[in-house]
């Protein structure tokens, strides 16, 4: 006998009305009409009145030659290449600051909320005073100081701080030696490329044979002669490029901005100090019996911190921490304010020269958008990978 | 249910489609709300400035009291809304101000393209530099490699990049939010030379712990010629402004100032006077304004000899001298049109 079913004994016609009269599908619908309405008049009204106020809309405009310099570049930039390229640039700009950022931020954080749980006293105050003090002072605040500082703290040009030859500390940035590729450079990397195989080939065949020599000596000797006969027969790989006052400015070398340096040093202590306070939450929230579990097998505290504490504070501080995470990159947008070419500052200048507002707003509401999904996906992967470790 | 959902979706569109400004003249409806709304600065004494005691003064607010005056009879019916460089435009073109008197430089793209009409231009300047006296640079193009402090989001800005691309020269920019930061980072060396318009860098100056440090470069790389800023079409309000304008040139070219200008609309025998005052015929009525408004807006402010002297010229603490901005018959570059 077939099981009875109420449900599928009744024509689909009925059932199509039953659903229709039902309340929450009423309701869910006028909401999903209202908002779509909604949507739709506000885009309605602001095109019109856009159409009716000024000439251009659209995004043709990335296409056209930008007449503005941006001061710091990760790809050659210059005044004359396109609207899209200098997005490109506030684009990198703000990752470099924000990826620097989540680094320094949390090992800072990591080191305070250490110091917080020590058993010092004075460590301990400290490090509760430094959370207490950071937190509290509006991160803007902050960027100013740190830029007003280097600024007036840090000699002129002309007095740079020289402490070996070819670094160079003043109030215009940190100007260093860079590494310059030359031509033999490919042949180089080459050759230490066929090193790194040898070696590897190597390691593989003492690890078959279980041959009785010692490994690492053989093995080194392999990974870098290669290169060492190249470099030799082709020439030095690299050059430095060093530095040096040429008339107002250093030439040459890498430069690192002070406005860059301000942006780094405000996110990352300011988000430090909140990193501390989720990375201690999450230390203390390992039960107290693992360590105790832990130095009765011997270890001492430091290998329970690494071996027993931290791996399972992990799974409770992931989640609040790519909060953390997201709030610094966004918080990078602030940079406009000293002058730090990430994109806001590229949007403003953009929206200045060409009057595109809504356009600009929205590209940077964009990229700030997917730069946050992008950080909340890496971090959902790696909560998902410390949980299923769990036991 | 749904038929409710209909009625939600009718009123929906109603407001979306009401929310969509109807094309009555700005001037009719500013004389209607007796109030006109101007966005300025407020930082920078001489051109837009909010002092301690609630105040506005500078260049830039004058004008849009004088506007007061000609279209509502009252300098006091305006109210000042600080805009920052950025949001200046957006807040024109949202209709938030009525009049953008903020020391705008008139382009022929922001002319052309944004939907603007320009005023006047009413202040006539040009982009200079200051930079350190002991960098010992006296001329623009020794300023190759320098680090230039600039203000973002102005043409100085793009002014800047494109005379340094022209004459093949390179140079480091360092942009700045607001003047006040942009001024202390070159104070600080950050910079070696700051952009700007030469009035203001001499404002700045004098200012500075040790003005005799500075030195401002004479050569200009390029015009900048400043003027208030309405949206486009309303041509009404657009023809009271304009010639307003050329109102306060005339003005001082009759020798008619604040203080004498109630005795000669009431003695002159002059035609050209009495229709410039309004005492003869129906210019202003048939524009849209009170015949005497050139009265009340030389009582506000006075003719632009005195508008400018005041506010930035020898009567002021800026002692800016007026170059381009005298009369055209004492060789400068201010001229306005008959008044007949």
């Amino acid at each position: 006998m077939k099981p009875v079913s109420a449900y599928q004994d009744v024509p689909g016609r009925v059932r199509l009305a039953r659903f229709l009269t039902r309340r929450d599908f009423q309701s869910q619908g006028l909401f999903i009409i209202l908002a779509i309405l909604l949507i739709w008049g506000s885009i309605h009204v602001a095109s019109s009145n856009l159409a009716e106020s000024s000439g251009k809309t659209g995004f043709a405009f990335l296409w056209q030659k930008a007449s503005f310099e941006l001061g710091e570049s990760l790809i050659p930039y210059s005044a004359g290449d396109t609207y899209f390229k200098a997005f490109v640039v506030g684009v990198l700009n703000t990752l470099k600051v924000a990826a620097l950022g989540i680094v320094l931020s949390t090992f800072i954080g990591l080191i305070i909320a250490l110091g917080q749980l020590s058993k010092s006293v004075v460590i301990t105050r400290l490090c509760r005073g430094y959370v207490e003090v950071v937190r509290n002072i509006p991160l803007l605040l902050q960027l100013l100081f740190w830029h007003t500082f280097l600024l007036r703290g840090l000699p002129t040009v002309r007095q740079a701080l020289s402490p070996v030859d070819g670094i160079y500390l003043t109030n215009r940035g940190l100007y260093l030696v860079s590494p310059v590729p030359e031509s033999s450079f490919g042949i180089v990397m080459a050759a230490l490329l066929v090193g790194i195989i040898l070696a590897s080939g190597l390691w593989y065949w003492h690890r078959k044979t279980n041959a009785g020599f010692r490994l690492w000596p053989l093995g080194l000797t392999l990974t870098f002669l290669p290169a060492i006969i190249a470099t030799y027969v082709a020439g030095a790989p690299i050059t430095w490029d060093v530095p040096q006052l040429t008339g107002f400015n250093f030439t040459g070398g890498m430069t690192i901005s002070p406005e860059f340096t301000a942006m780094l040093l405000g996110l990352s202590i300011y988000t430090g100090a909140f990193n501390a306070e989720i990375i201690r939450a999450g230390i203390l929230g390992v039960s107290k019996g693992q360590v105790e579990a832990g130095l009765s097998l011997g270890l001492h505290p430091g290998q329970v911190m690494r071996k027993i504490v931290l791996p399972q504070a992990l799974r409770i501080i992931i989640p609040p921490i790519s909060n953390s995470y997201l709030n610094l990159t966004k918080e990078s947008s602030l940079g406009v304010a000293i002058g730090y070419p990430e994109i806001v500052r590229v949007a403003n200048i953009t929206l200045a020269e060409t009057s595109q507002s809504l356009e600009c707003i929205s590209i940077i509401m964009l990229i700030y958008l997917i730069l946050s999904l992008i950080t909340s996906l890496i971090l959902n992967v790696m909560n998902a990978r410390s949980s299923r470790e769990e036991r | 249910m749904i038929r409710s959902s209909i009625f939600a979706a009718t009123v929906a569109l109603g407001v979306g489609i009401g929310g969509v400004a109807n094309a009555a003249d700005l001037l009719d409806e500013i004389q209607e709300r007796g109030e006109l709304v101007c966005g300025t600065l407020n930082y920078i004494a001489g051109v837009g400035f909010l002092d301690d005691k609630g105040e506005w003064s500078g260049f830039d607010v004058d004008f849009c009291k004088a506007a007061g005056a000609a279209i509502l009879g009252d300098p006091k019916k305006v109210r000042f809304v600080a805009t920052t460089g950025a949001q200046k435009f957006p807040a024109l073109q949202s209709g938030e101000i009525d009049i953008l008197s903020r020391s705008v430089t008139e382009t022929i793209s922001r002319d052309t393209t944004l939907g603007f009409s320009f005023i006047g231009p009413n202040h006539m300047t040009g982009q200079g530099f200051m930079v350190h006296k002991d960098t010992g640079v006296t001329d623009v193009k020794q300023l190759d490699g320098a680090s230039v402090c600039v203000l973002a989001g102005t043409t100085t800005e793009r002014y800047l990049a494109d005379w340094f691309k022209a004459n093949g020269m390179s140079f480091q920019p360092v942009a700045a939010e607001n003047s006040d930061q942009m001024y202390s980072m070159y104070f600080d060396k950050r910079c070696d030379a700051v952009t700007m318009e030469p009035p203001y860098l001499a404002i700045r100056r004098a200012r500075a712990a040790t003005p005799d440090d500075h030195v401002i470069l004479e050569t200009l790389i390029a015009k900048s010629f400043e003027a208030p800023v309405i949206r486009e079409g309303s041509p009404k309000f657009f023809k009271v402004l304009q010639w307003m304008h050329y109102g306060m040139i005339t003005a001082e070219e009759l020798g008619i100032t604040q203080a004498n200008v109630d005795e000669i609309a009431k003695s002159s025998k002059n035609p050209v006077v009495q229709r410039f005052l309004g005492v003869e015929g129906t210019i202003g009525s048939d524009m849209g304004v009170p015949n005497d408004w050139m009265v009340k807006v030389i009582k506000a402010v006075g003719n632009y000899g005195e508008f400018y002297n005041n506010t930035l010229g020898k009567n002021s603490n800026l002692q800016v001298p007026r170059g381009m901005n005298a009369l055209w018959r004492d060789g400068g570059a201010m001229v306005a049109p008959g008044w007949q």
